[in-house]
């Protein structure tokens, strides 16, 4: 091409209408362990996000085709330097790379269309199924909402599982933590609760997220399917944070996903989200906060993990109704190890929650499922956040298993025992078999009303414990098949009527008459 | 530790301390504190500092190539930066096709060709 084209195009681009501004930017002068030291930046703030220039000297080809920026978040300023936590691969980055401000503090894109989506712990998407289109960016971290601006938990968030939706349950707006060692199904209550959202009308429906803090990808995988074919991810998002990725997107994860939660709060949605689980979650901050050679204090975790845990939970909250009557109910995890209730991060957040749910292996393996210790769990929203119908049947259980744990020890010894204490027990031995549910199989409330009710009137009356199920799951359909109207009416009113309760007692009747097969021992 | 030595160092010989004396003051801490194994290393630190300080001293302008930018557009930049425009330092880095970038400490004005070609294609493809 001939000097004078390429000079003539040379003052055209000269002549571009793109102003350039002078920029505060700083150089890389150390990097370790995904800590970047930089020099400059002195006009930096905390959590400010800034750009490496990693195409930096390359050719405007090489540089047009680089599809991704890498970032940081400034967290230490120091005398000389800023200390930077690199939101990625730390791999490309070199002593004497420039860095830039962004001037903006880490926010995420929010909007109506990341439901239904996967994304990484900076909003990206991750699912391959095209950009998400977002209304405003929110601010990772934020000021929980004061006193003033909440309103009463009163309204219930049902689990669709019945022990936790009769004895422990969980209001819009609570915090209620689920703790118990590894695989006792603590993600399954959450997935269970998840999926049991779709029972709910649309309007009232909660948007749900679900925050996988370095967890397996398979096992992310797995939810994400689970979720579709039980139709949940219409309704979901699921922010996605694995083992093999850098300590300062763990870290991001939750808040990101509180920050996605908030979006909908104020819009006056319900959000329920899911932190699964905070204890990989308070590792990951260890190791960013040894690496920023902030001091250790108990067990090496810094000095200000419970702030952490503390500020993220309380943005869970019901809003006033002049702020739009939202709310976001979280439901975080902790991993115990040996059922060690009393360490440092479990103690921590069970301070913090408004009640926990305590799973434990022993139950697990007897079959118990969930395993729910419900002598231990509680919810100190209670009953404020249950439907007028599932306070009328849910009193009787807590205390029949209660005395029912009582007598257990006494079943060994069982040859000599009253009739009066094998009722309880045979009783109680009934219940817990109630209580019982597969996974992936949550229960409507109204279902669950009339299952508790038939439990507490009679239903297995003469029945063998093992049976107990299989009666359940009879009477069930006979009741929607026979008895639909009933049930559409427990599930309309949300309360039992006197006339409700008379037609259920025929019904049983009915179903014993028709069942007897059933009670044969 | 090395580091504080390091700082104040740099401390003494910028307020004008006579490099002799700091050095033999040096000398003499190290030996009485029983760091004088760190002698090396923290002299070995002290001199890249003070490279980097005198490297930084200067504005550096990156061009294209010789004679691609004008002296007066040089200044002119450099005014916009709000930095001393007597002095400054010329390198040359033919990627970034023409135009200029400006470098003075943690300031930088890039008026370079390849970032305006960049940020138009960037403008067009997200519009």
């Amino acid at each position: 091409m001939s000097t004078t084209i390429i000079d003539r195009i040379k003052k055209e681009i000269a002549a571009l209408d793109v102003t350039a501004t002078p920029k505060e930017v700083g150089v890389v002068t150390a990097v370790s362990d995904g800590i970047i030291e930089i020099s400059g930046l002195t006009s930096a703030r905390m959590m400010e996000m800034v750009v490496f220039g990693v195409g930096e000297g390359a050719t405007l080809e090489t540089a047009l085709k680089q599809t991704t920026v890498l970032y940081g978040l400034v967290l230490n300023l120091e005398e000389d330097v800023v200390k930077v936590v690199v939101l990625g691969e730390s791999a490309g980055i070199r002593e004497g790379m420039t860095v830039f401000r962004t001037n903006t503090l880490l926010s995420v894109p929010v909007g109506d269309g990341i439901v239904g989506r996967v994304v990484n712990a900076l909003g990206e998407m991750i699912d391959g199924k095209g950009a998400i289109t977002t209304d405003k960016n929110m601010p990772i971290e934020r000021v929980a909402y004061g006193v003033m601006d909440r309103s009463s938990v009163n309204e219930p968030i049902h689990t669709g599982i019945k022990a936790i939706d009769s004895m422990i349950p969980i209001g819009r707006g609570q915090r209620e933590l689920i703790i118990g060692d590894r695989g006792t199904g603590k993600t399954t209550i959450a997935i269970d609760t998840i999926i049991n959202q779709k029972y709910e009308p649309a309007a009232k429906r909660p948007i749900c997220i679900y925050v996988a803090i370095g967890q397996k990808r398979s096992k992310t995988a797995n939810i994400m399917a689970q979720l579709e074919k039980a139709g949940a991810m219409e309704y979901t998002t699921i922010i996605a944070t694995s083992a093999s990725e850098a300590s300062p997107l763990l870290f991001l994860a939750p808040f990101t996903g509180m920050a996605i939660g908030e979006y909908f709060m104020q819009q006056g949605k319900d959000v329920l989200i899911i932190l699964d689980d905070l204890s990989k979650h308070a590792v990951a901050y260890r190791q960013m906060s040894l690496l920023l050679r902030r001091p250790p204090g108990r067990e090496a975790y810094p000095g200000d993990i419970f702030y952490l845990h503390s500020r993220l939970l309380e943005r869970s909250a019901k809003l006033s109704a002049e702020l739009g009557g939202g709310s976001i109910t979280a439901l975080p995890i902790i991993e115990t190890q040996e059922g060690d209730v009393s360490a440092y991060i479990p103690t921590n957040v069970i301070s913090i929650t408004d009640g926990q749910i305590f799973l434990e292996t022993d139950l697990f393996n007897k079959g118990i499922r969930p395993a729910l210790n419900v002598g231990i769990s509680v919810s100190r929203v209670g009953s404020s956040a249950q439907t007028k119908a599932m306070k009328a049947v849910a009193g009787k259980i807590r205390l029949e298993l209660a005395q029912f744990r009582e007598l257990e020890a006494f079943m060994q010894f069982a040859s000599d025992l009253d009739a009066d204490t094998k009722a309880r027990i045979d009783s109680g031995r009934k219940y817990v078999e109630m209580l019982k549910q597969t996974q992936n199989n949550p229960m409507p409330f109204y279902k669950q009303v009339v299952s508790i009710y038939g439990a507490n009137t009679g239903l297995f009356d003469g029945a063998d414990p093992k049976n107990v199920r299989a009666i359940e799951d009879a009477y069930q359909a006979f009741i929607e098949r026979d008895r639909k109207a009933t049930l559409d009416a427990v599930e309309s009113t949300r309360a039992l009527s006197d006339e409700l309760k008379a037609d259920l007692d025929k019904s049983i009747v009915d179903f014993k008459e028709a069942n007897s097969n059933l009670y044969t021992a | 530790m090395k580091d504080t030595y390091v700082h104040a160092l740099l401390e003494l010989i910028q307020s004008g301390q006579p490099i002799d004396t700091v050095l033999m003051n040096l000398t003499k801490v190290l030996a009485s504190r029983g760091h004088s194994k760190l002698h090396g290393s923290i002299l070995n630190d002290l001199m890249h500092a003070l490279e980097l300080a005198q490297e930084n001293s200067l504005p550096k302008v990156t061009v294209a190539k010789e004679g691609s930018v004008s002296e007066a557009e040089i200044k002119a930049a450099l005014v916009k930066l709000s930095v001393p425009h007597d002095e400054y330092k010329v390198t040359y880095n033919p990627n970034i096709i023409g135009g200029l970038i400006a470098t003075y400490q943690s300031k930088q004005l890039d008026q370079s060709y390849q970032t305006k070609l960049r940020e138009l294609y960037q403008s067009i493809i997200t519009t």
